[in-house]
C-alpha cells in the first residue's frame, strides 16, 4: 500500500482543530467524548512517532497509542506537582505538541525538502 | 480448499480452488456474525441475581456458551486456511474480546469490582483538589495512572471516570493485542502460531487484573517495552560478542551439557528487525519515556519490568547494557524522592517478606484455597489447575521447540524472570497474581508451539481438531476461572445508590464501617472519613450476633459518627470468601437494630443504612 505522507499530519491537525471546538466552542455536543478520546489516545503520540519512519502500521499505531499515554499523563503530572492543575492548560500544551508535530512532518515530506534531502545524500 | 472440505472429497469434486477460498471466507465472516448475533440475543436472559457461588457461569444460557463455542471453533478453522487473511482473523479476536471481557458490562448494573471505586475515590480526589497526598494512601505515592484518568474526566466533561471505567476490561485487552503481537512476530514467522498464541492469551487472562486499574493499565506499557527490546534491540550475530580466550578455557572445565548450555542460552536470535542508527536512538528515547511512565504510576510494575529487561541483557538477549542501569536509577530515584511519606511507617511491608518465599506461597495459594464456600473452593481450585495445565503446556511447548533447534532463549527467559519477584514480596497476597500475568505472554506461545511445529503441520484434520479441543477446554476453564467470583464482584446500582446517600447524610470525619470489604465505597470524599469493615470482625462474633463487638468497633475510631452499611454485594461476599453460613449478615442486622444500639436510616433493596446512636 502506497504510504500518504500528507495524511496523518492532515489527521492530526483536524483532530486537533475537532477537539479545540468540542472542548471550547461548541461543548454540548454528544461525540464529545470520542474525539476528546481519540485526540488524546492518538494523536499526541502519532505526532512523534512518524519521525521513526518505521514503515509498519500496527508498529506505528502501538507506539502511539503507548507514547501518547507517556506525554498526556506526564505533561499533566508535571503540572499537577507544579501546583498548577490545570486539565485546561493541559489540553493547549497536547494540542500544541501535536501541531507541532503534524506542521512539522508536512515541511520535512515537502516536494522542496524532498529535493534539498536528495541533493544532500547524492552529494 | 482443503481447510474447508476433507480432502478426500476435494479431489473428488469439480470445485475451482478460488471459489472454496472465497467460500472459506464467507464461512469465516458468517460464523463470527453468527456467534455475535446469538451471543447478542441471549444476552437478556441472564440473571445475575440467581448467581450462585460458582460465579457467572451459574446464570449463563446455554446460548450464550454455544455462541463462544461457535466464535472459538470458527477461529481454528481459520487458522486451517492455506492462506490466512488478517482481518479475518482481527474480527474473530476482537468479537472474542467483546464477548468475553465486555459480557458483565452489558448484563450487570454498575461497574464491577469494588477496587474500582476505590480507584475512581482517588481519581475525584485529583479532579477536586488538583493535588495528590501521600500521607492520605500508597498509591498517591505512584499517581501518574490517576492524574491521567482525572485529566482524561475533567476535559471530557464526566461527572466522574465510572462510566469509562466500566468498559476498562474490554479496551485494555484490546490494546493488548498490538504488543503481544509485535512480540510473538519476534519469536516466530509462523504466524498460526502467532495467532493461536493470542488466542491462548485471551483465554487464560482470568487474573482479572484488567479493571480500571494502574497495573491493568502498567501491563500494557510493559508489553510495549518488552516489545520494543525484542523487535529492535535483539542482539544480532554480528554484534554478538566472543566468548573470550579465558571463559572458553574455564569452561573447557565443565562438562559438555554445561558447555552446551551456555553456548544455548548465549547464542543470538536469528529474527531481527533491521533499523538505523537515528531509529533506534528514537526508540530507546520512546522506550525510556514510557518506562518514565510506569515508575510515575505503578509501585509494582518497574520491578516487572526490570527483572525482565535485566534478565534479558545479562543473557546479552538485548541492548543496549545501560538500560538496567537507567532503569534502576529512575526507579530508586523515584522512590527515594517521591514516596518518602509512603515508606515513613511502611518499610515493612517493603522489605517484611523479603526472601520468605514460603509467607508468599502461603498467602497467595494456601490461604485462598482454604476459605469459603464449597463452590468458592472448587473455583479457586480450577484456578489453580488451569494455571497449571498452561504452565505444563508451555513446558511441553518449550521443549518441542528446544528439540526442533528453535532459538527462543528471550522468550524462555521471559516467562522465568517475573518468578524472581516472589523472593520480594507478597504483595498482599496477591504476587503469584501477578507473576503469572506478567509470564503469561511467553507461556501463551509456548502452549501454542506443540500444534505448530513445521510450517504446514496446523493444516491438517487431527492438529485442528486437537488445536479446537485445546480451546474449548482453555474457554471452559475460563468461565469459571476470570467470573468465579463475581456473585460478589457484580455491584447493582440500587447499591451505589445507599452509598451515595451515605456520603450524602454522612458529615465529614464519620466512622464508615462496610458490611464485608467489598462494595461501593470510597468514591467520593475519601479522605474526609474513616473507614472499617466487618471483615475484620471474628466471623464467630457475626454468627454469634454478638452486638458487642459491633459497639466496640463503631467507638474504636473516636469519631463523632458512625454508620453501617450493609449491601448486597458484602453479604455475597461474607458467604463466599469467609464460609458464613447463608442470612448471618441479616441477622446480624436485626439483632443491632433489637439492641437498641442502632437505627436503621436507609432501606432498600440490597442496601441498609445504619446509625450507630452514641
Amino acid at each position: 500500500m502506497k504510504r500518504l505522507p500528507w495524511l496523518w499530519p492532515a489527521i492530526i491537525v483536524l483532530s486537533t482543530v475537532a477537539t479545540c471546538l468540542v472542548t471550547f466552542v461548541i461543548t454540548d455536543i454528544a461525540v464529545r467524548p470520542f474525539i476528546v478520546l481519540w485526540f488524546l489516545f492518538v494523536c499526541p503520540g502519532m505526532a512523534l512517532v512518524r519521525f521513526f519512519r518505521l514503515e509498519e502500521l500496527v508498529v506505528e499505531w502501538i507506539l502511539a497509542l503507548a507514547l501518547s499515554f507517556a506525554i498526556d499523563a506526564i505533561v499533566a503530572g508535571i503540572l499537577l506537582y507544579a501546583g498548577s492543575w490545570s486539565p485546561t492548560a493541559t489540553l493547549g500544551i497536547l494540542m500544541g505538541i501535536s501541531l507541532g508535530g503534524a506542521i512539522l512532518q508536512i515541511r520535512l515530506d515537502s516536494p522542496i525538502s524532498l529535493i534539498r534531502r536528495t541533493r544532500v545524500s547524492t552529494k | 480448499m482443503r481447510s474447508v472440505l476433507p480432502l478426500r472429497m476435494t479431489s473428488l469434486l469439480p470445485i475451482k480452488p478460488h471459489i472454496v477460498t472465497h467460500l472459506s471466507d464467507i464461512t469465516g465472516v458468517v460464523l463470527p456474525f453468527a456467534a455475535i448475533v446469538l451471543w447478542s440475543l441471549s444476552l437478556p436472559s441472564v440473571d445475575v441475581g440467581r448467581m450462585t457461588d460458582l460465579g457467572l457461569v451459574s446464570v449463563l444460557p446455554v446460548s450464550i456458551i454455544i455462541a463462544l463455542v461457535i466464535l472459538t471453533i470458527s477461529f481454528c478453522l481459520t487458522l486451517r486456511q492455506p492462506k490466512l487473511r488478517m482481518p479475518i482473523i482481527l474480527l474473530h479476536l476482537f468479537l472474542l474480546i467483546f464477548m468475553l471481557y465486555g459480557i458483565t458490562t452489558l448484563v450487570e448494573e454498575a461497574p464491577r469490582f469494588t477496587a474500582v471505586y476505590w480507584n475512581a475515590g482517588y481519581t475525584e480526589y485529583i479532579m477536586r483538589t488538583g493535588t495528590v497526598d501521600p500521607s492520605l494512601d500508597a498509591y498517591f505515592s505512584w499517581p501518574g495512572f490517576f492524574v491521567l484518568s482525572a485529566f482524561v474526566t475533567r476535559i471530557t466533561e464526566y461527572h466522574d471516570i465510572l462510566p469509562l471505567a466500566a468498559w476498562a476490561p474490554v479496551f485494555f485487552n484490546l490494546i493488548y493485542l498490538g504488543p503481544l503481537y509485535m512480540i510473538f512476530t519476534s519469536a516466530t514467522t509462523d504466524k498460526r502460531l502467532v495467532w493461536l498464541g493470542l488466542l491462548f492469551f485471551y483465554l487464560t487472562n482470568w487474573i482479572g487484573q484488567d479493571y480500571f486499574s494502574p497495573q491493568g493499565f502498567n501491563f500494557f506499557l510493559y508489553l510495549v517495552i518488552i516489545a520494543i527490546l525484542l523487535k529492535w534491540f535483539k542482539v544480532t550475530t554480528e554484534a554478538q560478542p566472543r566468548i573470550p580466550g579465558p571463559l572458553r578455557q574455564h569452561l573447557g572445565r565443565f562438562s559438555p551439557p554445561v558447555q552446551g548450555l551456555y553456548t544455548w542460552l548465549t547464542a543470538p536470535d536469528t529474527l531481527c528487525t533491521p533499523s538505523q542508527p537515528r531509529q533506534r536512538i528514537a526508540l530507546l528515547i520512546c522506550l525510556v519515556f514510557v518506562f518514565a511512565l510506569v515508575v510515575f504510576s505503578h509501585p509494582l510494575t518497574p520491578f516487572f519490568v526490570l527483572a525482565s529487561v535485566t534478565t534479558l541483557v545479562i543473557f546479552r538477549r538485548c541492548t543496549p547494557r545501560w538500560l538496567p542501569i537507567l532503569m534502576a536509577l529512575m526507579t530508586g530515584a523515584w522512590i527515594i524522592f517521591m514516596t518518602q511519606a509512603f515508606l515513613v511507617g511502611h518499610l515493612y511491608f517493603v522489605t517484611g517478606d523479603l526472601g520468605q518465599v514460603s509467607n508468599t506461597i502461603t498467602a497467595n495459594v494456601t490461604a485462598r484455597v482454604m476459605q469459603g464456600s464449597p463452590e468458592h473452593i472448587f473455583i479457586v481450585v480450577m484456578r489453580v489447575v488451569m494455571t497449571a495445565a498452561i504452565w505444563g503446556l508451555a513446558f511441553v511447548g518449550a521443549v518441542f521447540r528446544l528439540r526442533r533447534r528453535y532459538r527462543d532463549v528471550s522468550y524462555i527467559l521471559l516467562a522465568i524472570a517475573p518468578f524472581s519477584l516472589i523472593v520480594a514480596n507478597s504483595y498482599d497476597g496477591e504476587m503469584l497474581l501477578r507473576i503469572y500475568l506478567f509470564s503469561l505472554p511467553p507461556m501463551v506461545f509456548f502452549a501454542a508451539a506443540p500444534f505448530y511445529t513445521t510450517s504446514n503441520s496446523g493444516m491438517s484434520r487431527k492438529m485442528t481438531a486437537a488445536v479446537a479441543g485445546v480451546s474449548l477446554i482453555l474457554l471452559g476453564g475460563f468461565l469459571f476461572t476470570r467470573y468465579g467470583n463475581e456473585r460478589m464482584d457484580y455491584i447493582t446500582y440500587a447499591e451505589v445508590d445507599g452509598a451515595h446517600y451515605l456520603y450524602s447524610i454522612a458529615p465529614p470525619h464519620s466512622l464508615l464501617i462496610a458490611g464485608w470489604d467489598v462494595g461501593p465505597m470510597q468514591f467520593q470524599d475519601f479522605e474526609k472519613y474513616s473507614y472499617a469493615s466487618l471483615a475484620d470482625v471474628p466471623s464467630n462474633a457475626i454468627t454469634a450476633q454478638d452486638v458487642n463487638v459491633i459497639v466496640q468497633l463503631a467507638q474504636s475510631q473516636k469519631t463523632s459518627d458512625a454508620y453501617l452499611i450493609i449491601t448486597r454485594s458484602q453479604k455475597a461476599a461474607a458467604e463466599l470468601s469467609s464460609g458464613l453460613a447463608p442470612g448471618a449478615m441479616d441477622r446480624l442486622e436485626d439483632a443491632l437494630l433489637r439492641s437498641g444500639k442502632f437505627e436503621l436510616i436507609y432501606s432498600k433493596p440490597d442496601a441498609q443504612i445504619l446509625k450507630y446512636a452514641y
